[in-house]
Formats: structure tokens, C-alpha cells, sequence
């Protein structure tokens, strides 16, 4: 797949479907694509092995007060994609008059130009098995390579033009102790777009030197209320939970989000938790379905108060709010806490005694109107007693608030963040990533 | 130009030990309507092949969207360099047994009239957008959803060793949703549970699911719920109702028993199982009241079908059998890697997917109690209905479930609805408190299309279908 190609096809083809509009039609045409390989790996040898190419178009077509959306294959050429992209206009033609009408539809804007391209230095596809598992120090590796190019585009009849491309590896891999294979394991995750063969040996190298703490029996603890230290990747999976439609605008219209029984503006969380969208790390597009930008930088949680939700032109319309160029969930993309004042060599000193938590898993809403949620302490996670590590512990259940995590029982974050790249890929390989840092939190909730 | 399937693997121009071609076709329909308005109904034709080659032992796969003859024959060329860069560091030796050898040209299901463009799908929207105008009427709600998906999908798969197969389906989700508001009180009621409803068939049943007696139901829930204490906390008896069984089974029973689970292949992502090999027909998973069946042949259950995706014919096996554990959900690779039997259970869910172990369609069996005889055996309970979260350990043991609206039982009687009620445990001590299971009449089948696994990762269709049952002594909580 060639993706300058795909990019000088797609805009010819734009062109001239735009030119078959009618007068009180629009249509906005968005690209997505990508062409994929995937390893996946399990006791440190392969287990399947393959690629995916495929590209997406979406046509977004208005008539007068009714709109649908069509997906139908884009070939990067014209001889086949005009024709094709020809005939599905002329039959939403015909289909969307016959649907309802619909009072918060958003015509087409130019919201500007943008073309970002970011060039990698992937592993050779050929090379690919080699590099990870020649020479490994490990037994028992599993883990998930995807990598190669990704690219979406935004074309609408207003005369906006839109480019995102990217080359990107992601390796998300955990090292199981022998003595727990089913259990107790090292976590990690490498991405980015540059591969570095160094970089990676030395993580899987100290991977294995921190196995030496889980091949120790698991301690079965009584629940009850803990301090826990909360590493940068179980605090990205309580900011995965929080992105679940918290902050959308339309959820928390519909009475679907924690935050609808709040009072906008007023500080809900800790004075120590902020958070917000963050697209200078180029992760990811800044635009969304209806080619609308959002901010490089947008608050969302400021030392503690609410100050931003997140909103897209159609919920603006809906709800009378101004846009902020949100995705079409409302959820965010990009998202980064900032970084509190605990250096890593106070961590365990001020945890004094408690779990130290790697990772999370499942986490669920037990009560979501409420903020409550449930999940499961993962892997690598230890008691620890007086500022040293006892030894590792069977999974934990915990049941507690988003407004207890990042709220009162709040003590701090560390200085430091970890880049956590969005290794998902559910329907195609998605992009974007979080910003975390560790956070110590007092009286958790303990219940299995 | 596009090269018809038939012609496919002959002008693959590769040599490999074994090729397979799996092509998937489809055209979908999301139709959304929300507060007597559409809400952006969308559609999507879709097509690829999936090219599967079998060297030294391993698999390799490349797929492509494309399909003109050079894409089809440079994307051949990528899934023999897979499995030739794999084949040194594989984690097994496979061979042609792993991919078997049928012919079906007919299917289960009629092909159906072309979704897309059809007069049906805008006659559904205006149902749909007259039903969520009719859920919306009373003051307190705040909102009130009512979609329809439906998937067309034809499937042909083809290989060297002889397999030649074609299979079509019509997959149907509606779904309907109210949230009401009372002060600060926020209460949220579906229909059976997010797109529980899913099954296979023609679009003329959506009218026994989508109408107005099933709307007046949920608005009255959601309306009580409103005015509902929490649910108490304590040891308690616990009555489920078949729209809560299904989450409990496909948590608790049909993720712990997916063999590429056990042999470790998700430990990365979506975890492993406590169940070991050696438990096969040894491990008591639950009570003697306990028969758990994988039917693949239930006419209009989510997961029917009569071939996996690598071609061997699916028939239904008992996977439980009064609490004892006899069978695995593994297809015919992971049957290998374990020696454990296995169902006929590899799928994908697209053609841009490898197939893997996904659960299918696994249901509870009925036993003997009517509902009266279950609700009379509880002295002290609660009846739980309808899941709205779910949680389990990486292991599949240490799961919390909540649920949309629950019933105080006390002496035998329902007296009254309490609101956020939530339950845990563990798996096997839970399964082996299965105390009463409801007769056939008490039973009810689900499915839903979001079932989540795999890296990459791929979303599965799967039914399960439960009796009313009775669990004692179960840890029961309310909400905040």
C-alpha cells in the first residue's frame, strides 16, 4: 500500500463526488486505513503471525434536514473508486429522504487545512520474529506486536481538507514468573516510532530482574481498607474507566455520566488532580468525523474543578454549548495527568505500609451515577510494610469512587510520568495514548 | 478486476504445505433513534479475504480488502513469508489435521433479500423513532434509545485440501433504553440488557421485541426504580433471572473453559483461567443441579452456525455435566496443543481477523423447578435482573456483577423492588451453591455481539441461553 498514493487518490475522488452534489445536499468524506502486521506471542515463541491492509470511506451525506452515513472499501483508485463512490451517492439519494428527520444534524463547515505526517524506522516485517524473540533472556514472554502504517483524512463539501499519517510500532508484552505462570507478571509496553533493538533488550532485561520479586509465594490478604501506591499502569486504567463517557457532554446530559448530579465549575476532584487532552504528542489526528480541530491543549479536570467537558458540534447544537472539536463518543484521545511532587525513591517510604499496585484489571461501574467502580488488582503487585516490599499478593478486588481515587483520598502523584500508546485494536488498530503518572492514595476499599 | 472466489487459490502462484481462503462479505445497518428523533442511522458494505498458509508447521495469515488478482496474489505472498519468518520460533507444530476437509454449499438460513437501500430499513427508523417518542412521554425520563442492527454476511471458505464451504447469516440486535431523574436519583432501564435481544432471523421479528408492550414494561421499571430503596447488604439468598445468567455463564463458564485461554494465549490481554488440563473430568465446577451445553444448532440463537471458520462442522457437546467438568471450548488447534477435547469453536469475526477459541453459543440446561417453587425456596433473597456491569479477575475466579433492578424476597414472596442491586464471589463456590434450576418455562435465550478477546483484538457474536436459578448464601450489596 503506497499512502502518498492513497492520499492524491482520495482527494481526486473527493473532488469529484463533491461536484455531484445537488444544492441542498453535503457530504463530508472521511478516511481511515491502515496496513498492519501482527505478532502475538506466548511462552516467548510465535503463536500467530499476519498482516491486515484495509481502507474505510465514509460518506457523510446531508439532504435538506436528513443525513446517513455509508462505510464502503477505498482501492486508492479512481477507476474503481469513483464509480463506486458514484453509485452509493445515488442510492443515499434515494435512502435518506425516506428517513427521519434530524433536528441536531451539523452541515459541513471548512474548519481549515491540516496535513500532518509523521515518518518511522520500523522493524523490517521479515525482521520482525527475530528482533523479539532471537535473543531473549526471557521463558516465558506473551505479548502483542502491531506496527506499520496508519493514516485518516477528512474531505467535505465546504472545501476542508484534512491528512493524518503515521508509521508506529506498539509492543505490549508482560514476563510471567515461573513459579505463577497464570499469574504474577512483569508488564510493559514499547511504542512509538522509531524501533530501538537496544532499548528494548533493556527493558525485557530489567523485566526479568523484577521477576526475581514475584518468584515468591502469593499472599492471600484480608480485604479491608488499604494506602496503595498506584503505579503509571494502573493509573492508566482508572483514566481509561474515567474517559468512559464521564466527560462527554451528551452523557452527561442523558444522566449517563458521574458527572451529571455534579455542579459544573465547582472542584469535585483533588486540588492535586488535573487533567486534560493533550495532542502535542502526535499521536494521534486533532480532528474528528465532521472535520472539526480540536485545541492542541484543553483543561478538563483543573486542580480539582471541572472546568471542560467534552463536546462536538453535534451535542454544541443539541445542548446550545460551543464545540471543542471533541471525537464523535466524546471521550478523550489524548488524555494527560500532570505530575504531582513524589520523587521515585519516596514512593515507598511514604506509602509506609500498603500495595503496591502495577496494574489494574476489569474495572467496571458498580454504581455510575454515582462514580463507583469495581476491578482487579493485575500481576506484579506487592504488600508493603514499613517502606520495604514483603512479597507479592494474590489478586485483590477493590470497590471505590472516582471521587475517592482522585479526590480525598488523594495524597499525591509522582513527578514523573510513563507514555502509555494505545495498543487497542478492535475493528482496526486505533490510535492515540495517555500521559500518567503513579499516584499514592490512602483508604481503599478492599472487598474480595 | 475482482477475482471470483472460486478462482482464488488456483492463481495463488505459492507453494506452501496447505492454503485457505476465508472471504467475508457483509452489509450492515445501524438504525438509531433517541427522543422521537433519528439519531444518525448509518450503514456499511464490507469485503476481504483472508488468506491462511499453513509452512514447516506454522500458520501464516495476510488479508486485504482488495480484491483484484495482483492484491489477491501479493497478499498470498505476505502470508507465506509469515509463516516462514514464524516457523523457527513456533509455539507449536501444526499440520493439515488442524484444518479439515467438508463440502456445504447450501446453509441454515435462506439467503436473504439485500439489506442495503431496501424500503425496510427506513419503515424500521420510523418505528423506532415512534417507539422512543412513546418511551419518552412521562416527565422523569430524561432519555429513551431505541436502535436495531442487522448484519447480512456471507461467508465462503475454501482450501487445497478440499474444504469448500458457504454459509449466510442475518444478525439482528434491537435494543431500548430509558433513563429517568428524580431528584438525585438517576435510574437507568433496557430491555433485557445492552442488544441482549440478539438473534438470527428475518427482520419481521424485531416487532415481537420493539413495541409498545415491551416499552411500557421497561418506562414502569425505570418509573419504580425511581422511588426504589437500595438494595440491602448481607449474605443472601440469590435468584437470577436468565438475563443475569447470561453475563454469570459467559463470565464465570464460557471465557474459564476457551482452551487457548488455558494453554495461555491470553495473558497478555483478556487474562488466563484457573482451570488447569488436568481438571477434565475431575474439577466438580458446580452443584449436581449444574449441565452446561455448547449447541451451535439452536435455530435462531446468536451463535448458530454450522461450520467454524476453519471449516469443521460444529454439533453441540455437553461441557458440564451434573457439575463435573468433561469439555473444553478449543478448536481443532488448541485440541492439539492440550490433547483435550474440543468443540468446534475457531472463529473470527471478520476477514481481517485470524480465527481463534470464542465462546459460541453455551447455555445453561433446564432442570425441574417452576418460578413459584424457586421464589417459595427463599427465605431471605433477592431477585436480580438484568446485568449493567461486569468485572472478573485475570484468572476468571474473583467476578462482581450489578444489575439493573432487583427484588426483596422474604418468606417465599416478591414485596418489594429495590434499585442498584450488586452480587460477588468465586467462581467455583459460587457455581457449587446452584441450589434450584428453572424448568423450561422459566427459560429464556439471549446473545449479544461484544464479546471482546484476542490480539489482535475481535469482537465475537455468542448466545447463551439460562433458566431462572437459585444461588444461596451469596454475598449481595447496594449502591453508594
Amino acid at each position: 500500500m503506497e499512502v502518498e498514493q492513497v492520499e492524491d487518490q482520495f482527494a481526486q475522488v473527493a473532488e469529484k463526488l463533491i461536484n455531484l452534489l445537488d444544492r441542498d445536499e453535503h457530504l463530508t468524506l472521511a478516511l481511515r486505513g491502515e496496513s498492519s502486521q501482527f505478532l502475538r506471542i506466548n511462552q516467548s515463541k510465535v503463536r500467530q503471525i499476519g498482516t491486515v491492509d484495509d481502507i474505510v470511506l465514509t460518506l457523510q451525506f446531508i439532504k435538506g434536514d436528513r443525513q446517513s452515513s455509508l462505510e464502503i472499501p477505498f482501492y486508492a483508485d479512481i477507476k474503481q473508486d469513483l464509480p463506486l463512490g458514484q453509485k452509493m451517492i445515488e442510492e443515499l439519494r434515494s435512502l435518506v429522504p425516506r428517513l427521519g428527520r434530524d433536528p441536531f444534524l451539523v452541515l459541513p463547515q471548512s474548519y481549515g487545512f491540516s496535513q500532518v505526517k509523521h515518518k518511522g524506522t520500523l522493524l523490517p516485517k521479515e525482521k520482525v520474529p527475530e528482533a523479539l524473540l532471537k535473543h531473549l533472556s526471557a521463558s516465558d514472554l506473551v505479548g502483542f506486536y502491531a506496527a506499520g502504517d496508519l493514516f485518516r483524512a477528512n474531505i467535505n463539501s465546504a472545501g476542508q481538507k484534512h491528512w493524518f499519517s503515521t508509521q508506529t510500532y506498539c509492543f505490549d508484552y508482560s514476563l510471567f514468573s515461573e513459579l505463577h505462570p497464570q499469574q504474577a507478571a512483569v508488564k510493559g509496553r514499547v511504542g512509538g516510532t522509531t524501533w530501538n533493538q537496544q532499548n528494548y533488550q533493556q527493558k525485557i532485561s530489567q523485566a526479568n530482574e523484577e521477576l526475581n520479586y514475584l518468584n515468591q509465594p502469593l499472599m492471600n490478604l484480608p480485604t479491608g481498607k488499604y494506602r496503595v501506591y498506584l503505579s503509571p499502569g494502573a493509573v492508566n486504567e482508572l483514566l481509561h474507566i474515567l474517559a468512559w463517557d464521564t466527560l462527554s457532554e451528551s452523557s452527561i446530559q442523558r444522566g449517563e455520566s458521574c458527572l451529571s448530579k455534579m455542579k459544573f465549575g465547582e472542584r469535585i476532584f483533588s486540588e492535586k488532580f488535573s487533567l486534560r487532552e493533550n495532542f502535542s504528542y502526535g499521536w494521534k489526528e486533532r480532528f474528528n468525523t465532521l472535520g472539526e480541530l480540536a485545541p492542541d491543549l484543553l483543561d478538563l479536570i483543573q486542580n480539582g474543578v471541572w472546568v471542560n467537558t467534552l463536546i462536538n458540534a453535534r451535542s454544541a447544537k443539541e445542548y446550545q454549548k460551543l464545540s471543542n472539536g471533541a471525537n464523535s463518543e466524546e471521550h478523550p484521545q489524548s488524555p494527560e495527568i500532570l505530575p504531582g511532587a513524589m520523587t521515585p525513591k519516596e514512593i515507598l517510604g511514604r506509602l509506609d505500609t500498603g500495595l503496591y499496585i502495577t496494574n489494574l484489571h476489569y474495572l467496571n461501574w458498580s454504581d455510575r451515577p454515582n462514580g463507583r467502580i469495581t476491578g482487579m488488582t493485575r500481576n506484579a503487585c506487592f504488600l508493603v510494610q514499613k517502606g520495604k516490599i514483603v512479597g507479592p499478593i494474590l489478586p485483590l478486588r477493590f470497590d471505590e469512587t472516582l471521587f475517592h481515587f482522585f479526590g480525598k483520598g488523594l495524597e499525591d502523584f509522582t513527578d514523573f510520568q510513563e507514555e502509555w500508546p494505545e495498543p487497542h485494536t478492535y475493528l482496526y488498530r486505533q490510535l492515540g495514548g495517555r500521559i500518567v503518572p503513579g499516584a499514592l492514595v490512602d483508604n481503599v476499599t478492599f472487598t474480595l | 478486476m475482482r477475482v471470483p472466489f472460486n478462482k482464488i487459490i488456483d492463481c495463488l502462484e505459492i507453494k506452501a504445505d496447505w492454503i485457505g481462503v476465508r472471504e467475508v462479505s457483509c452489509q450492515s445497518a445501524t438504525l438509531s433513534a433517541r427522543n422521537a428523533h433519528s439519531e444518525q442511522s448509518n450503514f456499511a458494505v464490507d469485503q476481504g479475504v483472508m488468506i491462511e498458509v499453513l509452512q514447516d508447521g506454522q500458520f501464516g495469515y495476510a488479508s486485504t480488502y482488495s480484491l483484484d488478482m495482483q492484491s489477491i496474489r501479493s497478499t498470498a505472498q505476505q502470508a507465506l513469508l509469515m509463516a516462514k519468518i514464524g516457523s523457527p520460533y513456533k509455539v507449536a507444530h501444526f499440520t493439515q489435521n488442524q484444518r479439515p476437509n467438508h463440502q456445504k454449499e447450501d446453509s441454515l438460513l435462506q439467503k436473504t433479500q439485500p439489506l442495503l437501500f431496501s424500503d425496510k430499513l427506513p419503515q424500521i427508523e420510523e418505528k423506532l423513532i415512534e417507539l422512543s417518542a412513546y418511551l419518552k412521554k412521562s416527565p422523569p425520563i430524561i432519555n429513551a434509545m431505541v436502535m436495531a442492527l442487522v448484519t447480512q454476511m456471507e461467508q465462503r471458505y475454501a482450501s487445497t485440501s478440499g474444504s469448500s464451504i458457504t454459509q449466510n447469516f442475518q444478525f439482528i440486535s434491537p435494543f431500548m433504553k430509558v433513563t429517568a431523574a428524580k431528584g438525585n436519583i438517576i435510574q437507568t432501564r433496557t430491555l433485557n440488557g445492552h442488544f441482549a435481544h440478539s438473534y438470527q432471523g428475518s427482520l419481521a421479528g424485531l416487532d415481537e421485541i420493539i413495541n409498545r408492550e415491551n416499552a411500557d414494561q421497561v418506562v414502569a421499571d425505570v418509573l419504580e426504580l425511581l422511588s426504589a430503596e437500595p438494595c440491602p447488604s448481607g449474605d443472601l439468598d440469590l435468584v437470577l433471572a436468565p438475563d443475569q445468567m447470561m453475563l454469570q455463564i459467559h463470565e464465570s463458564i464460557g471465557h474459564p473453559l476457551e482452551i487457548d485461554r488455558i494453554l495461555g494465549d491470553e495473558r497478555n490481554f483478556a487474562g488466563s483461567s484457573f482451570v488447569k488440563v488436568s481438571d477434565f473430568g475431575f474439577l466438580h465446577y458446580g452443584s449436581p443441579m449444574m449441565n452446561v451445553s455448547f449447541d451451535p444448532n439452536v435455530s435462531g440463537e446468536f451463535a448458530t452456525y454450522e461450520f467454524d471458520d476453519i471449516g469443521q462442522r460444529a454439533k453441540p457437546e455437553k461441557i458440564i455435566q451434573r457439575g463435573l467438568l468433561l469439555r473444553g471450548l478449543g478448536g481443532l488447534e488448541s485440541q492439539w496443543r492440550s490433547g483435550l477435547p474440543g468443540v468446534a469453536n475457531l472463529r473470527a469475526s471478520n476477514w481481517n481477523r485470524p480465527a481463534i477459541d470464542r465462546i459460541g453459543n453455551l447455555n445453561l440446561d433446564p432442570g425441574s423447578s417452576s418460578q413459584e417453587e424457586i421464589l417459595g425456596a427463599v427465605e431471605n433473597g433477592v431477585l436480580m435482573m438484568t446485568n449493567r456491569s461486569w468485572s472478573i479477575d485475570d484468572c476468571r475466579n474473583k467476578f462482581q456483577f450489578g444489575c439493573e433492578m432487583g427484588k426483596l424476597i422474604r418468606k417465599g414472596k416478591i414485596i418489594r423492588t429495590v434499585r442498584d442491586p450488586n452480587y460477588r464471589g468465586e467462581t467455583v463456590p459460587f457455581w457449587n451453591r446452584l441450589a434450584l434450576v428453572g424448568n423450561a418455562a422459566t427459560m429464556k435465550v439471549y446473545g449479544t455481539p461484544y464479546c471482546g478477546k484476542g490480539e489482535p483484538s475481535q469482537l465475537a457474536r455468542v448466545g447463551h441461553g439460562a433458566p431462572l436459578c437459585l444461588f444461596r448464601d451469596i454475598e449481595v450489596f447496594g449502591g453508594v
